[in-house]
């Protein structure tokens, strides 16, 4: 819902984007998309690409989308991607065969490789061992120090405690509860 | 309305009848009016088959009278059967003088070629056209082409040039080489060589084709602006020859081969006959002249 | 820049009493990917016809914004007008090849076309370019002086994206451009479809029955039943959260690998 996927039934989200304040909610898809050109990553659990694209250039996409240029990007993606230990010999490989923990990390290397100052998170740790739950949660860190919002969903309550500063427990937004 | 008539009288001047004449004329009008524009008109059934010059014998019909002298060609021969008996027709049912001189002709009817010998004002040249829409063999659908022609849309044509070049490492279309008439129409020149287009361009003599099965009339009024079409690396040029023409020794004409023995023998001469024959009656000699006579 | 290239409004067209598409309105924005998902029967080929100028409405209006930025009624467009739009602004890409391609003549002549057409007159140049686009689409350098006949399905698709995008159009008409392919030919070109259509800020209407190249290609996406648009928003949202009932059906039917 709040990257735009679900529609809004009622209340609002609003989000500071381009100097000016957005409600998500009633936004126009156009508009939409602006604010996960700029404003708004995603890190999601799933990963839906192109078929036959190279993970390279899955990662390096939304820097291209931006206007960065493709050898930029690819330096870019292929640093975060050594840093998430997939080894190299992957990277030109489409992701459509990897296993899930090395999809999940290419999947966060796309959501890590912008500036955006918010981030969403959907249980980015979720199929990563520990080695690699440490570079996330290392990760997480530095965007922090950058001064990027981050709102994840976490099970992990190991990595949840080491980054998170505020916690919401959703259970009480639960149909069930609300009904 | 008969004009004179004489031992012809079981048919009207020229064959036609005077109405499909007026027709005809009025459809020639149009064409002058819109040079390189073809107008369809009543193609009539002829006494001689389809792609035998139907197109052009109705527009010489059209336009004959009593006092033309009307030379008719076939490749450049006034000698072949195509010619003898197109001739013979008009002889017959206008009763008007003929000739094979290209000079004293007020009309000449012809079949791909265009006389070495350049024409005059008060000329008529009549074509006869087998198929008269150039974007035919690429375009099929009529209605396409005709709407091709009203929006100037010739991309196509450059299409056909380009395959040439691809395919041939130049523009390999000899003959029907598509011109553009007063920067405005593409047509085709009827299957003339290549050779005949700069001939057409700013011609002092009308020059009228007729497509008889296919039912077009168009025109080239004098003087009008005709451009062979081509890409600006690729140039349009004409053929050249070799050698002059075997009999008369003719340089910068349209030659002809013709095969002398079993032996693989053969010399090239002049397509266009009565140009060679007068020049020979003006004493030019070629190589080889004795061994055809 | 901001502001739209394409203005649809209120556009039906009837055969008689049948409905081919009704009241569909939209806007199209520079580079922006609009696809139109429905089964077969659903009016969305009517729909995209009747934009492309293919066929004339019944009723509505289609605006365009030119190269100069003035807006034009392309149906008001004198036919010359708008056929030159359509070869030089816009492209349109067929379902089935052997439509829009010339089967009898290479491939290198079928990219040059459209610069023919438009008043080029210098071979080297033509060529040049041909070889240019046919790299683009992933087809040999030597491929260029055979006919389309020769090539397969996928090779004449992307001739045929070639063919259209020469000219650098702004706005591109697909009907089903990945339909007939089987799934390997499939993946290939809509990556570079995709990649196209980003790396030149095409606009783009798509209209297919596949929602997994909806997803892929588009920004957003309208959902077209029995000629009416009954969902229209982003791609992920009417595809993740499909409101309308008919929209529900249509997703909870796609199959999974």
């Amino acid at each position: 819902m709040l990257y735009g996927n679900y529609a809004v039934d009622a209340g609002s989200i609003r989000l500071a984007h381009q100097g000016a304040t957005i409600d998500l909610a009633t936004a126009t898809p156009r508009e939409i998309l602006a604010v996960r050109r700029d404003t708004l990553g995603y890190v999601s659990q799933f990963l839906r690409v192109v078929p036959r694209v190279a993970a390279l250039d899955v990662v390096a996409e939304p820097l291209t989308a931006r206007g960065v240029s493709n050898d930029e990007a690819r330096e870019k993606a292929a640093a975060l991607l050594a840093r998430l230990n997939l080894p190299e010999r992957l990277w030109h490989l489409p992701p459509a065969t990897f296993s899930g923990g090395e999809q999940q990390r290419v999947n966060i290397a796309r959501g890590f490789i912008t500036d955006h100052p918010v981030l969403l998170l959907d249980e980015p740790t979720a199929s990563l061992d520990a080695a690699n739950r440490t570079v996330v949660i290392d990760m997480i860190a530095q965007k922090k120090r950058q001064g990027v919002a981050m709102l994840g969903i976490f099970h992990d309550t190991d990595v949840r405690d080491a980054v998170a500063d505020r916690l919401i427990d959703v259970t009480s937004f639960a149909p069930r509860q609300a009904a | 309305m008969n004009a004179p008539t004489g031992s012809i009288a079981s048919y009207n001047f020229a064959y036609l009848d005077e109405q499909t004449k007026r027709m005809i004329r009025r459809a020639i009008l149009k064409a002058i009016a819109i040079p390189g524009y073809q107008v369809p008109f009543a193609s009539r059934e002829m006494p001689m088959p389809y792609g035998w010059g139907t197109g052009g014998v109705q527009v010489t019909a059209a336009i004959i009278g009593p006092h033309d002298v009307l030379k008719v060609i076939d490749q450049g021969a006034d000698d072949t059967t195509n010619a003898v008996s197109i001739r013979a027709f008009f002889q017959k049912v206008a009763n008007v003088a003929v000739t094979t001189r290209t000079d004293e002709a007020t009309i000449i009817q012809t079949r791909h070629r265009i006389p070495e010998q350049p024409l005059k004002a008060g000329q008529t040249l009549v074509y006869q056209v087998p198929i008269p829409e150039p974007l035919r063999f690429l375009e099929p659908r009529e209605t396409e082409t005709r709407k091709m022609h009203a929006l100037e849309e010739y991309g196509l044509m450059h299409v056909k040039l380009y395959e040439d070049i691809a395919t041939h490492g130049r523009i390999a279309t000899t003959y029907a080489y598509p011109v553009k008439v007063e920067g405005r129409y593409v047509m085709d020149p009827s299957p003339t060589p290549k050779f005949d287009n700069p001939k057409m361009h700013m011609s002092p003599a009308l020059q009228l084709f007729g497509a008889g099965r296919e039912k077009r009339i168009y025109a080239l009024p004098p003087f009008t602006r005709v451009e062979s079409l081509d890409f600006d690396d690729h140039p349009f040029t004409v053929q050249t020859f070799d050698k002059p023409c075997a009999l008369c020794g003719a340089e910068g004409v349209y030659l002809d081969e013709v095969i002398l023995d079993d032996r693989g023998g053969h010399m090239f001469v002049c397509s266009d006959t009565d140009h060679c024959e007068s020049r020979q009656g003006d004493g030019h000699r070629g190589q080889q002249e004795g061994t055809f006579r | 820049m901001d502001e739209p290239l394409l203005r649809v409004a209120h556009l039906s067209k009837s055969y008689g009493p049948r409905v081919g598409c009704a009241d569909v309105s939209f806007d199209l924005w520079p580079g922006e990917v609009l696809a139109v998902v429905g089964e077969s029967g659903s009016g969305k080929t009517t729909m995209l016809n009747a934009v492309s100028t293919r066929l004339e409405p019944t009723a509505g209006t289609v605006s365009y914004r030119m190269r100069d930025g003035a807006w034009r009624d392309v149906f008001a467009m004198s036919e010359a007008e708008r056929r030159f739009l359509m070869r030089t602004d816009w492209g349109f890409v067929h379902q089935n090849p052997a439509d829009g391609l010339r089967m009898s003549v290479s491939a290198g002549a079928n990219v040059g076309e459209r610069l023919m057409a438009v008043g080029d007159r210098h071979y080297g140049n033509i060529r040049a370019s041909a070889i240019d686009w046919l790299g683009r689409v992933e087809i040999a350098e030597d491929r260029i002086d055979d006919q389309p006949r020769a090539f397969s399905g996928g090779m004449r698709q992307r001739l045929q994206i070639a063919r259209n995008l020469v000219t650098r159009p702004r706005l591109i008409f697909m009907d089903e451009p990945t339909g007939g392919l089987d799934v390997s030919v499939q993946a290939r070109l809509l990556d570079l479809l995709r990649g196209l259509v980003s790396d030149m800020g095409l606009a783009a209407i798509v209209v297919t029955h596949d929602l997994a190249v909806a997803r892929l290609l588009s920004h957003r996406m309208m959902v077209m039943k029995d000629g009416r648009v009954i969902e229209h928003g982003l791609t992920d949202r009417v595809l993740d959260d499909p409101r309308a009932p008919y929209t529900q059906l249509l997703v909870s039917s796609i199959l999974q690998v």
